[in-house]
């Protein structure tokens, strides 16, 4: 086996150094003109960068079919940047490999920031198309132009529209409209909100009264920040959001009558992306969004050449993939189109290409400043649907409910007791098997990304309601769990630490990546016709798709604890993990028990995350924040102790949501995090578990 | 009993887990160039007397010295490099290196280069009996040879006290005879030892004094022979079969 | 010095091979790779002191990456500062942090540690991110490039060479650490650590020290490709991935060997560019395949060639010499 893998590994390193080594390209055959283009299409941000590729063959063939770029085929030559060292070696191979003169590319500020430099440095052109880092061209680098407004714009525009033509509709004055500050925290969203804020105080003198960033990814529920919010009754919420935290918001806000009364929001993602109105249907009016561009984007404002290419653009993007162009799309595509209407009036495509795009700046940047009032004129003409109040003076129904306070405090207290349980039906899984066989095991969170998958699956093609599709879960993942022992964790139950620590980490990346390969880095969505539904005491909401997962997490861990507890087997498994080496002498067939406790873990696991499917987006690699989220609980619990991962559910569940409201949602994790640090320093048997018990066997 | 200061003094030292009180008052001295016995029935604290003196567990009161320094609660890298090094009952070689490896790095404790420290461990390696295998990994050993690694290495550090946790158990009567012909000489070149031990033959051919530990107490101290016939010592732990065979 | 090349025939193989590259071959992106082969061994390397030498096994190495990374990035854009000062104060942080990781690793075993590691990589990623006011958050900080030595904006041919210094460097600590007195002692603690210290080892002393070197190796590398990619952004540099990247690296290559973290490297990272180079016109499908046969190999090495590549190459040499 050593022999083999070592000619192995000589083979494959022979092929690589031979093409490596091995010249190519240089610029292309005469009658063509290649430039290259630098996309994410692997990694975290492939989901986009696949879009922008799209769009650049679609304008690539549009552009061939009239006349090429200067008289030549363009031909488009592709590298992919999956993160910022990918970038910089991908432009340096595109340049000296493949000889290209211009770059475009690639939206992310981290790869165009690390791929301009490389360019700059050679003396090429980067053509950035759609990175809204406002740093980008602000370097000194000659080379670097951009067709696209950055963050500050967005931010900009949008306080030029609150200002301009929401504050007279709303009878104040700009400087007496308090605003709350809300933002998914990616480089895009502080991007685009610290602009706003800046020229909203300096311009404006509006009165900021919140501002708060969160992580969408970690996000299942907005309740502490609408509360806090709701006591701070802004006028307008400037909210940037990036997928499911906007249909988060939107909707939770009605289920806590928070009536603001405008949101505000800049971008193709979150609000401005046709998964928000997928999600709410008709609920979704209302937002002012600025896209750009997007649906709300006017034909006949152009003049007819733009017509006629916008059109065929169009079309040639809802056959290729079935839908309304994606801005992505359209801001690649469009500007490779515009690289092309450069190159032709210039017909060089060397430094001196600067002057030229500069005499063409006004004559594009006109259409935007009309794009934001369009929107506007239309709105303040339709009486808008949920979010904007015509009389001012209007009482906020939120304060007839009340004493505020207490509210307040029972629905966080719900929130927190609801949360716990979605944490401790993540959980339940992970504490038999770590209870039973003292494996940490890093894939956790990657069949709990399986188990959403599935109900993704199941939903789209049966439109299957997760409700159901867990009766099949579970068998399925008993399975599944019963293979994944035989194949691999069976050899490390008695292995090293660094054995298992190595294997079940090497397990995470297999599955995380099978299922980036197999399905793609898409943000996906299970909205089954109940995840809005909510159930009311008093002033308090319940969210329903919350409330059963709770409620099977209870009736999950309760049986659990009756078979571990009552039944033979459930004896056996216990035995086996007080002292392995005892429980063979007593005749038990301990790694039956280990295939077993694995199986049950994992089908636990999956039919968590066929539950937990509506209530966060799925992705390849949502288990990570998971796979930690689930230790926490583990350890806190006490090693195996189902009772004691209950309260430790609770415990963490009170910890994200007193830290949300009290310090603001971007700090949760930090606080689960060191709680997690701290009682691994302190306390590691965790609890309730018996002190000491953490050197038994681990 | 001698009037110089003895190498190691116990003084009422107490050690409690939970609830459990494992090591109760346990008072006694140890003289230079003695060996020192501890029997006692499973559980009475042997082992976890030794963690304490050997500075592994901190007592919950009384106090520990050894040549001249008061030990109690150090940690016990810091007791060894006093000269007090302690072997494990649960053999613990460093498994995935060499046997002289394993015996050089006991003696890199006292000498500061890994030439000077391969030499000494060569010798000590001669010394134990080991000279054949040094080059194998330690996890080849068989339980007999391991023990031996285990001396060895403890011999290694230059210790004024050695302690020896059940070194003769598992081995066949001719290690056994081997394993007592080392500690004996080891003795003879001037080292003071304190010997756990459940095999009464080999405890008495190399103790010159016994201390009984019962429930953490010590409940009888003495010569050998006076220790066979105390009836509390009989009734705990050797039984009316040992005296019977012994007369 | 003879005698000492003899005896480590493959790591001059090695380090001379990419010492004559930039004289051979001219092409930029081979020389861009070669770069990039060099420090990831020099960070795998970095790890294998930690993980491999004193067997603490951390996912959470990223966290003295980014902060070297952070530490020149900030001292060139907020301070005026040079890089090379940069990177003295990026050493100095993560000692402390390595003092952090250093005292986790005396409470916690195996597998917790790990996971307490993740987890504190995690918290920094999350710090960085929302202090905006100093770090630029989630932004990231572009890192300008100015020619020159002092500013470490070398071409290709000067960064094959500083990366090849920096290795060298992680290579000889290495080395040290195999036949030095605190190396062999470091032996005992992570063969034993009980009896490492019934042996007179201060073994937590030890385990700290080894931490705290890993990190201020890790950090200055972490500095050094600040400079080389020009962006340093949190989700990047404080990634799992990365922390994962220098562990897998070293398994493949030959945990608790000198030469491993680089034979890993260059396996690894070339197979990892070449199948990006070559797949990335294709639109679905091959993209992330890689990665699948990374985590397979991890799981088949760490469980059937324990050794990695380094063991496989002493075992066919000790074969040889017996024929």
């Amino acid at each position: 086996m050593p022999r083999l893998v070592f000619t192995l590994a000589v083979a494959v390193l022979a092929v690589v150094l031979g093409g490596e080594l091995a010249p190519v390209g240089g610029q292309a055959t005469s009658g063509e003109y290649k430039i290259g283009v630098l996309e994410p299409i692997t990694g975290p941000l492939a989901f986009e960068g696949k879009r922008h590729v799209q769009g650049l063959e679609i304008v690539r063939d549009l552009i061939n079919q009239r006349g090429g770029v200067m008289g030549k085929k363009l031909v488009l030559s592709m590298a992919d940047a999956t993160d910022p060292t990918a970038a910089a070696t991908e432009a340096n191979r595109l340049i000296t490999r493949e000889g290209v003169k211009i770059i475009t590319g690639t939206f992310s500020s981290r790869l165009c920031g690390a791929a301009s430099e490389v360019a700059a440095r050679h003396d090429v052109i980067y053509w950035e198309s759609s990175c809204v880092d406002p740093r980008f061209n602000k370097r000194g680098l000659k080379n670097v132009y951009r067709t696209e407004i950055d963050a500050t714009g967005f931010g900009w525009y949008n306080i030029e529209f609150i200002a301009k033509h929401l504050a007279p509709r709303l009878n104040l004055k700009p400087n007496q409209i308090k605003v709350a500050f809300l933002s998914e925290d990616s480089s895009y969203g502080q991007g685009v909100t610290e602009s706003a804020r800046q020229r909203a105080k300096s311009e404006f003198g509006m009165q900021e009264v919140m501002l708060e960033y969160y992580n969408w990814q970690t996000l299942n529920d907005m309740t502490p920040t609408i509360l806090k919010m709701k006591q701070l009754n802004p006028d307008v919420v400037h909210h940037i959001g990036f997928g499911n935290d906007a249909v988060l918001f939107w909707r939770q806000s009605k289920e806590q009558s928070f009536l603001f009364k405008a949101l505000v929001h800049a971008g193709a993602t979150g609000y401005g992306g046709t998964d928000f109105g997928k999600a709410l249907g008709n609920d979704a009016n209302g937002v002012f969004a600025l896209l750009e561009p997007g649906p709300g984007f006017r034909l006949e404002a152009l003049r007819p050449e733009g017509r006629e290419i916008e059109k065929a653009f169009r079309d040639a993007v809802q056959k290729e993939t079935g839908t309304y162009p994606f801005g992505a799309h359209q801001l690649a595509g469009s500007g490779l189109w515009l690289l092309k209407l450069v190159l032709d009036r210039a017909r060089l495509d060397d430094q001196r290409l600067g002057r030229e795009v500069l005499r063409d700046r006004s004559e594009r940047q006109r259409p935007r400043a009309a794009l934001h009032a369009a929107v506007a004129e239309r709105a303040a003409g339709d009486g808008v649907a949920g979010g904007v109040h015509d009389a001012p003076g209007e009482v906020d129904p939120a304060r007839r409910l009340g004493p505020a306070q207490i509210g307040v405090l029972t629905q966080l207290v719900v929130a927190t007791v609801l949360l716990g349980g979605i944490y401790a039906l993540i959980s339940v899984g992970l504490t038999l098997i770590f209870g039973i066989m003292r494996v940490v095991n890093f894939a956790h969170g990657e069949f709990l990304m399986l188990g959403m998958y599935l109900a993704f699956w199941a939903f789209v093609a049966f439109t299957a309601d997760p409700y159901f599709v867990v009766v099949v879960a579970i068998p399925l993942f008993f399975v599944v769990g019963l293979v994944v022992y035989g194949l691999v964790m069976r050899g490390v139950i008695h292995a090293s630490h660094n054995v298992q620590i190595f294997t079940t980490v090497g397990l995470s990346t297999v599955l995380q990546n099978v299922a980036l390969v197999a399905w793609s880095g898409d943000f996906r969505y299970v909205r089954p016709w109940h995840l809005s539904t909510v159930l009311r005491a008093g002033s308090t909401i319940f969210n329903l798709t919350q409330v059963v997962a709770s409620l099977i997490a209870v009736a999950l861990t309760l049986t659990l604890v009756a078979f571990m507890k009552w039944t033979h087997a459930g004896r056996v498994m216990r035995a086996t993990a007080q002292d392995r080496d005892a429980a063979t002498l007593m005749g038990i067939d301990t790694d039956r028990v280990y295939r077993l406790t694995f199986a049950i873990g994992i089908a636990a696991v999956g039919a968590a995350g066929v539950l937990v499917a509506p209530l966060y987006s799925v992705y390849p690699t949502a288990g990570l924040q998971f796979v930690l989220l689930s230790y926490v609980v583990v350890v806190l619990g006490g090693l195996g102790d189902m009772l004691g991962a209950m309260i430790g559910s609770l415990i963490v569940a009170a910890v994200e949501v007193a830290g949300s409201y009290l310090f603001g949602a971007a700090w949760k994790e930090i606080f689960y995090f060191i709680l997690f640090i701290l009682v691994l320093v302190f306390r590691p048997a965790g609890l309730f578990g018996q002190r000491g018990a953490e050197t038994l066997g681990v | 009993m001698s009037d110089a200061a003895p190498i190691l003094a116990l003084d009422r030292v107490t050690k409690r887990f939970g609830g459990l009180t494992a090591v109760s008052g346990v008072s006694f001295r140890v003289e230079a160039r003695e060996i020192l016995g501890i029997i006692g029935p499973n559980g009475a604290g042997k082992t976890t007397l030794f963690n304490v003196i050997s500075g592994y567990y901190r007592p919950e009161s009384g106090r520990i010295h050894f040549a001249g320094h008061d030990v109690t609660g150090q940690p016990p890298h810091a007791i060894c490099r006093l000269g007090l090094t302690r072997t494990f009952q649960l053999v613990k070689p460093f498994g995935n290196l060499s046997v002289i490896d394993n015996v050089m790095i006991g003696a890199l404790t006292r000498l500061p280069t890994v030439s000077a420290a391969r030499l000494d461990a060569e010798r000590v390696v001669e010394t134990c009996g080991l000279a054949a295998h040094a080059a194998g990994h330690a996890r080849t050993l068989p339980i007999g040879l391991r023990k031996r690694l285990e001396v060895a290495r403890a011999l290694a550090t230059r210790p004024r006290l050695l302690l020896l946790d059940e070194v003769m158990a598992g081995l066949n009567p001719t290690e056994l005879a081997g394993m007592i012909e080392l500690i004996r000489r080891l003795h003879a070149d001037g080292l003071t030892l304190i010997v756990i031990e459940h095999i009464m033959a080999a405890m008495m051919r190399l103790a010159q004094r016994i201390v009984v530990l019962h429930h953490g107490e010590t409940i009888a101290e003495g010569a050998p022979a006076a220790i066979t016939q105390d009836r509390r010592v009989v009734d705990a732990y050797l039984g009316e079969e040992f005296v019977l065979a012994q007369a | 010095m003879i005698a000492l090349v003899r005896a480590r025939r493959g790591a001059a193989v090695v380090f001379g091979l990419a010492a004559l590259t930039p004289i051979l071959v001219r092409d930029a992106y081979f020389l861009d790779s070669l770069v990039l082969i060099l420090l990831w061994g020099a960070l795998s390397a970095a790890w294998n002191v930690a993980g491999g030498y004193a067997g603490q096994v951390s996912i959470g190495h990223a966290s003295f990456f980014g902060i070297g990374a952070y530490s020149a990035a900030l001292t060139v854009t907020r301070f005026g500062g040079g890089p090379w000062f940069g990177m003295l104060v990026g050493i100095v942080i993560s000692i402390g942090a390595g003092f952090i990781i250093g005292f986790l690793s005396n409470r916690l075993k195996g597998p917790y540690f790990a996971l307490s590691t993740i987890a504190f990589s995690q918290v920094l990623l999350i710090g960085v991110s929302r202090w905006r006011g100093f770090t630029s958050g989630a932004e990231g900080i572009p890192v300008p490039f100015r020619p020159g030595f002092a500013t470490l904006g070398l071409g290709h041919v000067g960064w094959v060479y500083m990366a090849l210094a920096v290795a060298l460097v992680c290579y000889a600590v290495e080395v040290y650490l195999e036949r030095s007195r605190v190396g062999y002692q470091l032996a005992g603690v992570r063969e034993d650590e009980d009896a490492a210290e019934a042996l007179g080892i201060p073994t937590r002393r030890l385990k700290v020290g080894a931490v705290t070197l890993s990190a201020a190796l890790t950090s200055v590398c972490g500095s050094l490709w600040a400079q080389y990619v020009g962006f340093v952004d949190p989700t990047y540099v404080f990634s799992v991935d990365l922390s994962v990247r220098f562990a897998l690296n070293t398994i493949i290559g030959g945990m608790g060997t000198a030469l491993g973290p680089f034979l890993g490297s260059i396996l690894i990272t070339s197979l990892e560019t070449y199948l990006r180079a070559t797949f990335a016109g294709v639109k679905a499908g091959f993209t992330g395949i890689y990665l699948i046969i990374y985590g397979t190999a991890l799981i088949l090495v760490v469980r059937f060639v324990p050794d990695g590549l380094a063991g496989i190459a002493a075992r066919v040499r000790v074969r040889r010499a017996h024929a």
